[in-house]
């Protein structure tokens, strides 16, 4: 029979359910109905959508309770009541089969077991020892119970091991180390105990012990010494929850079947709480001091779920569909931050790994002549311009940089002047014929542009002047005159787009070297004082950030027919600095308030799973 | 969708990644607060980035702070000052 490998060349995997990013970490699940503490849970239930627990000491009027919950992934809801209300129990099994056994607050120690079928509770066999705040794991039919406490105080610890069958427990292997508040997982035949309290003397232990139907052997031993902690998963891979380690902490490890390794911390600390899980892949922890009713979530996904690179194919055997891997949708990350946050930036320009950053102010009232660098994951200084300039327009690339027009800080007044990089120092260039500021550029040193803007009288005007390396000339004016506005381009095949015509545009408009049109396609967020990627063509740049009527976070793509929405930038900012182009741009400085954060911003290339399809 | 509010300082680069950025709500704001979609992924980017959880009452008062802080800055300018930027506008918190 020919197989796919022989067809094609390569076998196809098969995974139950999309590959996802390797992580582990923690998610809020749903509330329990029931805050409580010292509660039991099915130790053995798997995944996050099956979980069960019974008794503990409820949420004043405080008191042992009876009353089972389970769980479907998001929520709770009531299964029946145990027999006898207890806390400081132990549960194993799962939600449709499991088991709770021991428990109480001494003298009143429990030995009743209770087997439940997924809606109510029959009496199994008694415990031969009865106690509380004892370990538990295995299923309905073939549970363990280890360690525990007969004796309040002092307490008295106990090593003893009882394996039950179904219907009666009989003895099994005592534990090296004695201990109560413990946690545990695994099954009857290949079990784990670890951590919990050895009083006497008083304190964690950091002991693990692994069971193997008969007796204990030591396992690794875990990062951090620890009592009333909560644990599940298997002896192969245990996860150890919280509990109290001089304090009550968040801290969780993970065992592999020889040592423990940190992992990703409960979202808030939590002791004498219970937890469920087959494996430490994903577990549930539930309820704890303080009569929470928090459950959290946790997954822990790495190896194979990391086969999420472009390109990879995979068959869905739950959803019986063959996927691949794509490239996602754009994104934006942080880069490296700027030395000084600053906004209203007089020039900005280059591309996501080469850019500049010139003048600006912060507040209250410092204002920069100095240039900043970025290579791609940091910034360094550059050379300055002659004096504190901001809300030039600008253009170029690292090396061949341009600026004109400016807001210039001290004395106060709008300029002329334009400046030329060289990647390291500034030279003056020709003067603008129209003084300006806020004014939108493309194109490059030798080549460029500078359209619209405000004039010394705050009026916003149309005109373009185009720059040859030496000096301006006149260009084709805007269709619609605006300040403030992005662009991108080159001198004959330009863009500008957004800004104010006193109020917000979202206008889109070309140049073609001689003259300005409007194109029919607008922006979908109408803004002005955003940013964009500069060094992009007439038909492919991305527009970011600015002010809507408030300040915004939007980024736009545009594929030279229309603008698209793409992800937002982390946090809202205007009068930024942008460079870069459609595919790569980045995002410096801004305000409000001032603020030194880069964010780069990256068309393609972040991971995102399709389905095959016929048509 | 849940939210978790947190305290992060922006380390720059590697801060936020661009596949973080996809996985998960996330908006940041003055004073260093970042509102946060209460996901797997979420929480691990607070984890990863020593974010300290705040209650969203007491992350709205460090972002009110922050802007107080700021607009009485930007009043304190001459009006031709105001010109060149906008005065820090109010947030209220996801």
């Amino acid at each position: 029979m020919s197989t796919y490998k022989g067809i094609k060349g390569f076998k196809v995997q098969s995974f139950a359910a999309d590959p996802v990013p390797a992580v582990a970490g923690w998610a809020s699940g749903g509330n329990m109905s029931l805050g409580r503490r010292e509660l039991g849970a099915a130790n053995q239930a798997p995944g996050h959508s099956a979980g069960l627990v019974f008794g503990g000491y409820k949420t004043p009027p405080t008191g042992p309770t009876n009353a089972t919950e389970e769980y479907n992934g998001t929520s709770w809801t009531s299964g029946g009541n145990m027999t006898t209300s207890r806390q400081r129990l132990a549960g194993a099994g799962t939600q449709t089969a499991g088991l709770a056994f021991g428990g109480g607050y001494p003298p009143t120690n429990h030995a009743e077991t209770e087997e439940y079928d997924g809606s109510s509770w029959t009496n199994g066999g008694n415990l031969g020892t009865a106690r509380g705040r004892l370990g538990g794991s295995g299923i309905q039919t073939a549970g363990l119970a280890f360690g525990g406490s007969t004796v309040a105080e002092p307490p008295s610890k106990t090593n003893a091991t009882e394996e039950y069958d179904g219907s009666s427990w009989t003895a099994g292997g005592a534990l090296s180390v004695p201990r109560f508040m413990l946690g545990g997982g695994g099954t009857q035949t290949a079990g784990i105990a670890f951590g919990g309290n050895t009083n006497p003397p008083p304190g964690g232990t950091n002991s693990t012990e692994e069971y193997g139907g008969t007796s204990w052997t030591s396992g690794g031993n875990l990062g951090t010494a620890r009592y009333l902690l909560s644990g599940a998963g298997s002896q192969d891979a245990a996860i150890a929850i919280g509990g109290n380690d001089g304090s009550e902490t968040a801290a969780c490890e993970l065992y592999d079947g020889s040592s423990w390794s940190t992992t990703a911390s409960l979202s808030s600390a939590a002791s004498y709480a219970a937890a469920s899980g087959s494996t430490n892949e994903q577990a549930l922890n539930m309820g704890g001091n303080a009569y929470k009713t928090a459950t959290e979530e946790f997954s822990n996904f790495a190896e194979p779920n990391v086969f999420r690179n472009i390109g990879d194919t995979f068959y869905n055997t739950t959803e019986k569909k063959f996927k691949f891997v794509a490239e996602g949708p754009a994104s934006w990350a942080t880069g490296g931050s700027l030395s000084d946050a600053r906004y209203g930036l007089w020039a900005s320009f280059g591309l996501q790994t080469a850019a500049v950053a010139c003048g600006g102010a912060d507040s209250p009232n410092e204002f920069f002549a100095t240039t900043e660098e970025y290579d791609g994951s940091s910034w360094t200084s550059g050379g300055n311009i002659p004096t504190a300039l901001g809300s030039g327009g600008s253009l170029g690339t690292l090396t061949a940089g341009f600026g004109a027009g400016a807001y210039r800080f001290s004395p106060a007044a709008k300029i002329a002047n334009s400046y030329e990089y060289d990647g390291s120092s500034w030279t003056s260039g020709g003067s603008l014929s129209t003084t300006r500021i806020n004014s939108a550029g493309f194109g490059t040193q030798t080549a460029g542009a500078i359209s619209g803007g405000t004039n010394p009288g705050n009026t916003v005007i149309g005109n373009t002047e185009e720059y040859d390396g030496s000096s301006f000339s006149s260009g084709g004016s805007l269709a619609t005159s605006v300040r403030n506005g992005g662009s991108a381009g080159t001198q004959t095949s330009g863009i500008v787009f957004g800004g104010s015509t006193g109020s917000v545009s979202a206008v889109t408009q070309t140049y073609d070297g001689s003259s300005f049109s409007s194109n029919p396609a607008s922006m979908n967020t109408a803004r002005t004082s955003l940013k964009s990627g500069l060094n992009g063509t007439q038909t492919s740049t991305v527009a970011f950030g600015g002010n809507t009527g408030s300040q915004s976070n939007a980024t736009e793509d545009w594929d030279g027919t229309s603008w698209t929405t793409s992800t937002a930038l982390p946090a809202t900012v205007q009068s930024h600095g942008g460079a870069g182009t459609g595919a790569a741009a980045l995002s410096f400085g801004g305000t409000s308030p001032d603020t030194a954060a880069t964010y780069e911003y990256t068309f393609a290339g972040t991971a995102a799973i399709e389905t095959v399809t016929t048509s | 969708m849940a939210y978790k509010y947190c305290v992060a300082v922006n380390s720059g680069k590697g801060f936020i990644n661009a596949r973080e950025r996809m996985e998960f709500y996330l908006s940041g704001h003055p004073g260093d607060v970042w509102v946060v979609e209460d996901n797997l992924y979420g929480n691990a980017w607070i984890e990863r980035n020593n974010g300290v959880v705040k209650t969203k009452e007491n992350a709205q008062a460090i972002v009110d702070a922050e802007i107080t802080a700021a607009q009485s800055a930007y009043d304190a300018l001459l009006e031709e000052q105001k010109l060149t930027r906008p005065r820090p506008e109010s947030v209220v918190l996801t």
